[in-house]
């Protein structure tokens, strides 16, 4: 089995969104993850990925975190042979665009086709049924699970359809119509309409929800729709199909691909110090989530850039690394980067401190956006150095597992990891 | 132990600030099942050090009616003995969500401290920010400090500070069952007290099978038409005494039940807003919350009004003291002179029985006859039923109501929540290790 190296955008601007990718990539066995931002995307630490993955979030704040040299790395990654993976902001991201900073990344001709010069009527005005994309708007018709089609690019004998939810995602014409791997066919008995049924039609039904642009050695995959949501299984199968097609494609990739990890700059940790770590980790995530549960009674939203942050999406957060602790601590040894074990504490208590200040703002209704800004940013802080330590710990048990067996025996199944990872 | 259990036993050394975790073995729930089976056999495990003991029934936390209880078990600072006494309102099962099924403390801290146990992490705090506190300001500051105002906590006021006999630990702001001067012994400790929060989950082995017993068992309880009544009033009425309901209901604000208790078995009083206020109340808290039907009858037979009453409760509650104890025992007869008498109470509450359990509890049946008759009979009975209450974690007062909860039931659910083969001889056999 080849293992896809797959670096995970985490930086400025992402929603939580792209914690279900690594759900996803876990769940498939695809355990070489990198976790970036916006500075290891600058820095061209991209270039040694097979696939990149950018979700959604803002993408403007997407956009000018990344700067036009994140922009120019990100185009010289796919034209040597990686695959972009966007999802929601992150397929609005590559598209070409006149507005700033959307114009450093210009790379694909494809068009949005829920754009309006218009402020929409919307049927149920909320923050979440429009935003503005220069004087322009971008508007989000429906909201929920919407149905997909297949075209025929994977199969030419027939389609198939399956659901994903879109939570703001664009709907897209491209130039080639064979870019086009999925269109959106209807919508479900839960869907949300923000507009009149007709207008949700128009924009979006028949048009691209899935589109693969090539691009020299390598391509862009946009997905309006979260196909990555855990809870739709059928649309997660197909990024993970779209992963495994490519990288069996892309034959002269230039980036030397599938080798295991090297952890000869990374600590291990075991014993005391691994318990200590854990036992910090642990407290810290459940004072955090006490809190942010208490969070979700009250009637606070934080409008952040151009995002709507509710409450609710603190915990999805800390759940993410709250359901992976017992791995953790079934392990002898953890491995890690220098310097990743004070991260991790740091931020750690540094959530607990900020989620107990916000929620007595909220308390004495004093304003909270200033805080709310600072504990977002440090749960990608948190969680990517979290995740660091969990693949790569997780990766050490597969390493270890091919010392002990026979390499190619091992040829072929995802569900190998799921093994080893029970195993230990 | 796998399941109804969250498989740990906390020890904690206050003399070293030291912290350790055993598993809890299914052979121990095997031959102890679980409750104070399993306090008592931790208290005699640690007993050099003297230790206090919290645990959690086994049944705690689960659809079984009125599942609600936990224990503190300990030896009474006033009788010698070792005491059993039920945690109740929604702390008992805040416990066993928070991560431990048993929790031992030994020894004593240099300093104030409280235990902050969440998810299965225990942090011994300093407390040096709530010592000199009551107990309602403690709570708050607790929880304003966590950020969660469902933050459980079991805390002493000034009275367990100052070492008084008759010194309760409370739960969140009320008044507890605890008339064994429980609250001293942690004074003496230096041990503020718990905060407890967990967002812990547990396993049954038989879910399915579980839930559906469980259910049923409900159902046959709520077939009783005791069930149309509510909160304390009722219970004294039901107890024979007379003219408690018209002289509380002015003030009744709402009737509470313990976690999955079919019976309210405590009384809100609002005492510094209109009962009848039809709008949000203006204060966090306006009023008290009791639990404790003999202090309240013991107020209103020193010729309190209820509002006074509830008042005295209020501040016992504050203070940290047995409120039963003061109204048993001030001697005085108008408010201003009992919130006064707190430190110069003498005096000895009566414990029945072998004293193990707690007169907190009325000693016999309420509302059923549970076919008893006589008062060794009934005593006999009653020490068991609260017992076998507080081994499977029942609601101790709920009990005392409903014939329907059963021996026979709760070992049956016993065993389809942990797949172990509970038998009556378990049973009787545990019984007889906790009345020694």
């Amino acid at each position: 089995m080849k293992y896809p190296k797959i670096g995970v955008y985490a930086g400025s601007g992402t929603s939580h969104s792209w914690l279900w990718f690594v759900d996803l990539f876990e769940k498939a066995g695809f355990c070489d993850l990198v976790f970036l931002d916006e500075f290891s995307v600058q820095n061209n630490d991209i270039k040694d990925l097979d696939v990149l993955v950018v979700s959604g979030g803002d993408t403007f704040a997407v956009a000018q975190s990344l700067g036009k040299a994140g922009g120019q790395h990100i185009k010289s990654f796919v034209e040597h042979g990686g695959v972009y993976i966007g999802s929601c902001a992150g397929a609005y991201l590559p598209m070409k665009s006149s507005q700033k900073p959307l114009d450093w990344f210009n790379f694909v001709d494809v068009k949005i086709t829920n754009l309006s010069k218009l402020f929409p009527n919307a049927q149920v005005q909320t923050c979440k049924s429009c935003a503005a994309y220069g004087y322009d708007f971008v508007f989000h018709p429906v909201r929920e699970a919407v149905s997909l089609k297949t075209t025929s690019f994977f199969d030419k004998d027939k389609s198939s359809v399956f659901t994903a939810p879109l939570y703001g995602g664009p709907g897209m014409k491209a130039h080639d119509p064979s870019w086009v791997l999925a269109v959106y066919e209807g919508f479900t008995p839960k869907t949300v309409f923000f507009t009149t049924r007709e207008i949700a039609e128009k924009t979006l039904a028949g048009n691209g929800a899935v589109v693969r642009v090539p691009c020299k050695k390598g391509c862009f995959y946009l997905l309006g729709p979260h196909l990555e949501h855990p809870k739709f299984k059928q649309a997660n199968q197909f990024i993970i199909d779209a992963i495994i097609s490519e990288t069996d494609m892309v034959q002269d990739h230039e980036i030397s691909k599938y080798k295991m990890p090297k952890f000869s700059t990374k600590e291990k940790l075991s014993g005391k110090e691994a318990k200590e770590l854990l036992l910090c980790i642990k407290r810290e995530l459940s004072n955090s989530r006490i809190v942010a549960g208490s969070l979700e009674f009250l009637p606070v939203q934080w409008l952040i850039g151009q995002k709507v942050y509710e409450p609710q999406k603190v915990r999805v957060y800390l759940e993410a690394m709250w359901k992976r602790l017992r791995f953790l601590e079934k392990n002898k040894v953890l491995i890690l980067e220098p310097g990743l074990y004070g991260r991790i504490t740091r931020a750690a208590s540094q959530i607990t401190l900020e989620l107990r200040s916000i929620k007595q703002q909220i308390d004495e209704n004093r304003d909270s956006l200033k805080t709310a800004i600072i504990i977002f940013d440090l749960l990608h802080v948190l969680a990517t150095s979290f995740f660091d330590l969990y693949f790569a710990t997780m990766f050490n048990g597969l390493d270890k597992y091919h010392e002990h067996t026979n390499a190619h025996a091992l040829e072929g199944t995802t569900k190998y990891e799921r093994d080893v990872r029970c195993e230990m | 132990m796998e399941y109804l259990s969250t498989d740990k036993i906390l020890v904690i050394d206050l003399n070293t600030a030291q912290v350790e975790e055993e598993e809890l073995s299914e052979d121990l729930v095997q031959e102890k099942i679980g409750g104070i089976g399993i306090t008592k056999y931790l208290y005699d495990k640690y007993k050099d050090d003297d230790p206090i003991v919290i645990g959690t029934g086994l049944l705690a936390g689960t659809t079984y009616p009125a599942s609600a209880s936990a224990q503190i078990t300990a030896k009474s600072p006033v009788t010698g003995k070792v005491c059993h006494c039920p945690v109740i309102y929604k702390l008992g099962v805040e416990i066993k969500y928070s991560g431990f099924d048993y929790i031992v403390v030994k020894g004593s801290s240099p300093s104030p401290v409280y235990l902050w146990i969440h998810d299965g992490v225990a942090d011994i705090s300093d407390a040096a920010d709530i010592w000199g506190k009551d107990v309602w300001k403690s709570t708050d500051a607790l929880r304003k400090f966590v950020g969660d105002g469902l933050l459980q906590t079991m805390m002493i006021g000034p009275a367990g500070e100052k070492g008084s006999d008759y010194a309760q630990v409370c739960y969140n702001h009320w008044n507890s069952p605890d008339r064994f001067g429980f609250g001293k012994l942690f004074g003496a400790r230096n041990l503020k007290g718990f905060a407890f929060r967990g967002m812990g989950l547990i396993e049954i082995a038989e879910p399915e099978d579980y839930v559906e017993r469980s259910l049923e068992i409900l159902k046959a309880v709520k077939e009783n038409s005791f069930l149309e009544k509510k909160g304390i009033a009722q219970i004294l009425t039901a107890l024979g005494e007379e003219g408690v309901e018209e002289w509380i209901d002015p003030v009744i604000h709402r009737h509470n039940a313990d976690y999955f208790t079919p019976y309210a078995t405590n009384t809100a009083l609002f005492l510094d807003e209109d009962p009848g206020l039809l709008e949000e109340s203006k204060k966090d808290e306006p009023g008290v919350l009791v639990s404790d039907i003999y202090a309240l009858l013991g107020f209103k037979k020193l010729g309190l009004s209820a509002v006074d009453a509830g008042r005295a409760l209020k501040a016992c509650a504050k203070y940290g003291i047995d409120p039963f104890a003061v109204a048993d025992l001030c001697g005085k007869t108008t408010l201003e002179e009992i919130k006064n008498s707190f430190d110069a109470i003498s005096g000895a509450v009566v414990i029945p029985g072998r004293g193990l359990f707690t007169p907190w509890c009325p000693t016999g049946p309420i509302f059923n006859d549970f076919a008893l008759s006589g008062e060794d009979e009934i005593m006999t009975w009653w020490e068991r039923r609260q017992a076998v209450s507080m081994i499977f974690g029942i609601q101790p007062l709920f009990s005392l109501m409903s014939p329907e909860l059963t021996e026979e039931s709760m070992l049956e659910l016993a065993n389809l929540g942990t797949g172990l083969e509970l038998t009556q001889e378990t049973l009787d056999a545990v019984i007889d290790y906790i009345f020694g």
